[in-house]
């Protein structure tokens, strides 16, 4: 089985001049957790609707599951599973029949995969409601399990915590963690929440203006992000050894002009401070450094940071 | 294919529209054939024909019939329930089964019009006709029910049924290239009423004569008690072949396009 589940080339999208995707290539492994970053009208929704055949490319190439051509096959697309803008439910149906009508639709012939399916997503006493009285969050469980019913290889959630609580929230990223992790499932999964995103993805790719700008792993994106503590002072070999000597795992790293970094003490200042004037080491500099989440998200796209 | 029609037929037992759409046709039929024995008993006078004309099958089904498109066609766009359908079956698949559904039940609006002219004629009471469609004629030409009666009744019924959603049937590449069921009810009224003036007008056009006789708008498809077995086939088959070919263009709009 390949371990490619999506590869696209050059995948462009226009609507008249406009381009929505723009000559996007992307790959996504079996097993892993993309977090599709970008602002409205980056080209998020297009690219998920792209690749779930609901739009047509303007150009560019779309490989499922390797199957060797570029022109997603009905068998390939059947592996997916989609919730894209807002849940495909029937307000006049339980969450049950909308469960069953798309267990029919999808041509699943386990029935038991309904129950199972509305108590993984918590709606399992609802039987009696209409989906048309459901709240926000609820409508949003539903659509993630509709997703869910044939077990797809792929899934794709466009802001799928959209509406839910902060319970919700949680809930929605242990499943997702857990359909990938123990089921190797591999999802898409576009958030406006990039904290949230942060704690449920394990690689990324952040778009802007149809443009593939950046993907990295999580660890990647934790090393951009991580903040730390800088220390100046006039001897720089000096405050090394007092570092060193209080605390061997320290880890700093010299950068140019003799700045030293501790990415191990960035809530430690008053620490690290006492433990250098106790070694007769006297800071000329000591700041708390490093990107947030939504500065770097904002360098790499190009917009202004507060 | 199958899964999405055995989807879709799970949809409509728990739609509103097309339950409603049904049971509408069910209880107009029956209160037309009784209003049309009014006429005659002259417990209603001539002048109230044109209000009981409202109750026609061929006013009622062109009203509901592109209703039931935009219900069953174009709403799954708007529900976006579209999604799971095209996952799992491909385009050729839905627009298949979308095609067959909607001619099956916009055909089945025009079923207890048949019934009830049945049901009328078993009565042997008089009957007259608030407007000259098949089901009226039938019923007024009475002559109670026998085997041979009963055969000809339903035969005039699957005809006037089929040629009445072929007619129809434009909805269904429309609802495919629309996708918002309100639009696609708006234009197939007015088409609804429009279809047979266009047909009738292009059928005097030399040139275009023969062309109109191939679809379902020429006024001589249009069934009567006087039709032959003959005439009748040639009906359903010009029909069913419209039927198919608007689902053949359908699939042509739909086979590329962007779904919502």
């Amino acid at each position: 089985m390949s371990a490619t589940v999506l590869r696209t080339r050059d995948l462009t999208k226009r609507y008249g001049d406009h381009a929505a995707v723009q000559a996007m290539s992307i790959r996504l492994e079996r097993g892993r957790i993309y977090g599709l970053i970008g602002r409205n009208g980056a080209g998020k929704t297009t690219l998920m609707r792209l690749i779930s055949g609901f739009s047509i490319p303007s150009s560019g190439g779309i490989e499922l599951f390797g199957s060797g051509t570029e022109h997603p096959r009905t068998e390939d697309l059947a592996r997916i599973g989609t919730l894209i803008e807002s849940p495909s439910l029937h307000g006049g149906m339980t969450a049950r029949q909308n469960m069953h009508l798309h267990r029919l639709l999808r041509g699943v012939p386990d029935p038991a995969v309904e129950e199972r399916l509305l108590e993984l997503v918590g709606l399992a006493g609802t039987e009696r409601k209409k989906v048309r009285d459901f709240s926000l969050g609820m409508r949003q469980r539903l659509g993630i399990a509709l997703a869910l019913v044939a077990d797809p290889e792929l899934l794709i959630l466009d802001e799928p915590v959209n509406g839910l609580d902060p319970q919700g929230v949680v809930e929605v990223r242990r499943l997702v963690r857990s359909l990938a992790e123990e089921r190797g499932m591999t999802v898409l999964i576009s958030s406006h929440n990039l904290p949230e995103l942060f704690q449920t993805a394990t690689d990324y790719l952040i778009v802007e203006s149809g443009e593939l700008r950046m993907t990295l792993t999580l660890e990647e994106l934790e090393a951009q992000t991580q903040q730390f503590l800088e220390v100046e002072a006039s001897d720089t070999a000096a405050l090394l050894t007092a570092v060193e000597e209080a605390w061997p795992e320290a880890e700093p790293r010299v950068m140019p002009g003799g700045r030293v970094r501790l990415p191990h003490h960035a809530e430690k200042a008053e620490e690290v401070l006492r433990a250098l004037v106790a070694a007769d080491v006297w800071p000329t500099r000591l700041a708390r450094e490093g990107e947030s989440l939504e500065s770097f998200f904002l360098s790499v796209v190009g917009g202004e940071t507060s | 294919m199958i899964n999405q029609l055995r989807g879709d037929l799970y949809a409509i037992r728990h739609s509103g529209p097309v339950l409603l759409c049904l049971a509408v046709s069910v209880i107009a039929a029956a209160l037309y054939t009784v209003l049309q024995h009014s006429l005659a008993a002259g417990d209603l006078g001539p002048e109230a024909a044109s209000g009981v004309q409202v109750l026609s099958d061929a006013l009622m089904v062109s009203l509901m019939g592109p209703l039931l498109f935009g219900a069953l066609v174009a709403q799954p766009f708007e529900t976006r329930s579209v999604h799971n359908s095209l996952l799992a079956s491909g385009r050729g698949a839905f627009v298949g089964a979308k095609t067959l559904l909607t001619a099956a039940v916009v055909t089945a609006l025009s079923l207890p019009y048949g019934i009830a002219v049945l049901i009328g004629l078993a009565t042997e009471e008089e009957f007259a006709p608030a407007i000259p469609t098949a089901f009226s004629q039938l019923l007024a030409a009475g002559g109670g029910v026998d085997g041979g009666r009963i055969g000809e009744v339903l035969a005039i019924t699957v005809t006037m049924a089929v040629l009445t959603t072929a007619k129809l049937s434009v909805c269904l590449p429309l609802a495919f290239r629309l996708q918002r069921p309100l639009v696609v009810m708006a234009v197939g009224f007015v088409w609804g009423f429009l279809a047979d003036l266009i047909g009738t007008t292009a059928a005097d056009v030399e040139g275009l004569d023969a062309l109109v006789r191939l679809t379902p708008f020429a006024q001589e498809h249009v069934p009567t008690p006087d039709s032959s077995g003959g005439d009748l086939a040639i009906t359903v088959a010009v029909s069913l072949v419209f039927i198919a070919l608007m689902g053949l263009l359908a699939w042509l709009l739909f086979r590329r396009a962007d779904v919502k």
